[in-house]
């Protein structure tokens, strides 16, 4: 902490390594990898399945998995590095400064509870002693945040009776109420349909300019970096192959692996394997 | 190829499903569905979640029993066989699904699983079923060591592509595809949309392709069906249908199409409100979410009309003509 903060940087992750080890194998998850989220900005985090897109989300976090360690490097958050924090250091930040979502909006909703209730449960793990009238307020403002026509209906719901776009919306709005100011979005629309996508994505855009968030995008997908991110990193085996602004990656990518990437997006070359039909 | 038959592979009209829930109403999730299917072509039903495009497609397959129209394959009625005159239907008629990982017994090696078909519906025994076994591996491009693997031990590319040589092993004529890629990595995606545009070519297949993808949709389809809680609301070749459409769903889902293009920004602004099941107006079953809405949308169930020549047409009052409603987003 000796290191005074650079307010304008909401992340700064620099040659951070992740192993996992179970007995006798040990795993280099994540191979040095560097970049840096600025106040206010939208930072893609692009790769495939395995590329450690979203093991950089649970270093960020603390969340490693068991046997999981960073081994090397740094992550600064607002200023502070969090590597090696305590629990009750990293719940300090994790609420409060970091908000999390993630890709099955369900599984971080408990079942058997109202979403009022499980609103409420995480404003007074927060603000101890909050009013239940004040409670009732900030669910009611923070799902009217989220874009909900009818927060009053949703707050009496179960999340069994909410769409998966509702359910995501609950998500996020849940993550608001500790008024964080980094979220970061785990493949926040993967399943869902492409109207609810769009809702969605419009929605954490929208709120990242109301609220002057920093958001971390991570997702496979590379036409939400095109459309929502200002700056993408991709990520291939565990390493930072190519970043940049996303209209240079977009446009102009320089690494043979981002290439391929956009290449394989765009579906070329089927039309022409599909020939004539009848 | 040559000479195209006159029947379509397909015929489907009128087909109607409901599920008959408990204590609460029914929920009528396939509506009066009609398409048709030319042999050796594909058709792409596109809908979002509840529009009934699976359960299409399990109606089509036998795998669901269907409470009303007709299903016609290769000519024969087959919503309203007997069970036992369906086993020769079944071999014609084959699925992939979702999850290639799923869809696999995680206890049989590869080869077990692709004679399994073959043990089912042909008389191949020992080395000739080990060789079509073989060969099946070779048409989906893998090596014949793969037939000693596990699923678990396959990428998910390499699961797909067993799941296609498990639906081809009886040599069918038509093959649904359930949202065969929307589980694979964007890479994979591709490779698995190339092979199956290769089998499709070479060994004259009928694909039924349900997906809600539409980058997938665009680049494998040569008819579009667009179905809304049930309906078919938009219909026509693919090249009309996603360039020119006619129904206000259409437009909002092609709509929310992000490019890979940061300087292309989407066409319409994101539509309002959710679909919901059970909602079954007198009406059009868009007009609560549409904004061209407007007195005469609620008084009848618009049918699909034509909204240009070429065979596209789409179910709305407002088809064929420009709609007005809908600006193109101004960039920001």
């Amino acid at each position: 902490m000796a290191v005074p903060p650079t307010p304008d940087r909401m992340l700064e992750v620099a040659g951070l390594e992740v192993t996992i080890s179970n007995r006798k194998v040990e795993h280099r998850i994540l191979r040095g990898i560097s970049f840096s989220i600025a106040t206010g900005e939208m930072h893609g985090l692009v790769g495939e399945t395995g590329s450690g897109k979203s093991m950089t989300a649970r270093a960020i976090t603390g969340l490693l998995p068991h046997g999981g360690a960073v081994t090397a490097g740094s992550i600064r958050i607002a200023g502070r590095d969090i590597v090696g924090l305590g629990d009750r250091e990293l719940r300090e930040i994790r609420g409060p400064v970091v908000g999390m979502i993630f890709q099955n909006p369900r599984t971080a909703l408990h079942p058997l509870l109202a979403v009022e209730k499980q609103m409420t449960n995480v404003i007074r793990a927060h603000r101890r002693g909050t009013s239940g009238k004040e409670c009732r307020e900030q669910v009611l403002e923070h799902l009217a945040m989220v874009g909900i026509a009818d927060p009053a209906r949703v707050a009496r719901a179960y999340p069994h009776e909410l769409s998966g776009g509702m359910a995501q919306r609950v998500v996020i709005a849940t993550v608001l109420v500790s008024r964080p100011t980094f979220l970061i979005a785990d493949e926040p629309t993967t399943g869902l349909d492409a109207t609810v996508q769009r809702q969605i994505l419009e929605e954490i855009a929208s709120l990242q300019q109301r609220l002057n968030l920093s958001v971390l995008m991570i997702t496979h997908d590379l036409s939400i970096v095109a459309q929502y991110c200002d700056n993408v990193s991709v990520m291939h085996d565990g390493l930072i192959v190519e970043q940049g602004g996303k209209r240079e990656i977009m446009l102009a990518p320089g690494h043979a692996y981002t290439q391929r990437l956009i290449q394989a997006s765009r579906l070329e070359g089927i039309r022409e394997e599909k020939g004539s039909a009848a | 190829m040559a000479s195209a038959p006159t029947r379509p592979a397909i015929v489907v009209e009128g087909l109607q499903k409901r599920f008959v829930r408990r204590g609460q109403p029914d929920v009528i999730a396939v509506d009066g569905v009609s398409f048709e299917v030319p042999h050796g072509s594909t058709l792409g039903l596109v809908g979002e979640s509840g529009s009934g495009k699976s359960t299409v497609a399990r109606c089509l397959l036998g795998l669901l029993p269907s409470d009303g129209g007709r299903i016609e394959v290769g000519g024969r009625e087959i919503r309203t066989a007997a069970p036992r005159d369906l086993r020769a239907w079944r071999r014609d008629m084959q699925i992939v699904f979702q999850e290639p990982f799923e869809s696999l017994d995680p206890r049989l090696k590869v080869a077990a699983a692709i004679a399994e078909p073959l043990l089912l519906h042909t008389e191949l025994r020992s080395a000739a079923l080990r060789e079509r076994v073989l060969e099946l591996l070779d048409l989906v491009q893998l090596k014949p060591e793969h037939a000693e693997r596990f699923p678990h031990q396959l990428s998910g590319g390499q699961q797909q592509r067993v799941n296609i040589a498990r639906a081809l092993a009886t040599n069918p004529r038509i093959v649904v595809l359930d949202e065969p890629t929307s589980s694979l990595d964007v890479s994979v995606r591709a490779e698995i949309l190339k092979l199956l545009m290769r089998l499709q070519r070479e060994l004259d297949l009928t694909y039924v392709l349900i997906s809600h993808d539409l980058p997938t949709i665009r680049n494998v389809c040569d008819r579009v069906a667009v179905m809304y809680l049930g309906r078919i609301v938009e219909v026509g070749p693919a090249e009309l249908v996603l360039t020119r459409p006619a129904h206000p769903y259409t437009e909002f889902l092609l709509g929310s199409e992000l490019s890979l293009d940061p300087d292309v920004k989407p066409k319409t602004p994101p539509v309002k409100g959710e679909a919901n099941l059970s909602e079954r107006p007198v009406g059009c079953i868009f007009a609560r979410r549409c904004p061209l809405h407007e007195a005469a949308c609620d008084a009848v169930q618009p049918p699909l009309a034509a909204a240009e020549a070429g065979g596209h047409f789409a179910a709305c009052i407002h088809a064929g003509k420009p709609l007005p409603g809908l600006q193109p987003a101004a960039s920001a």
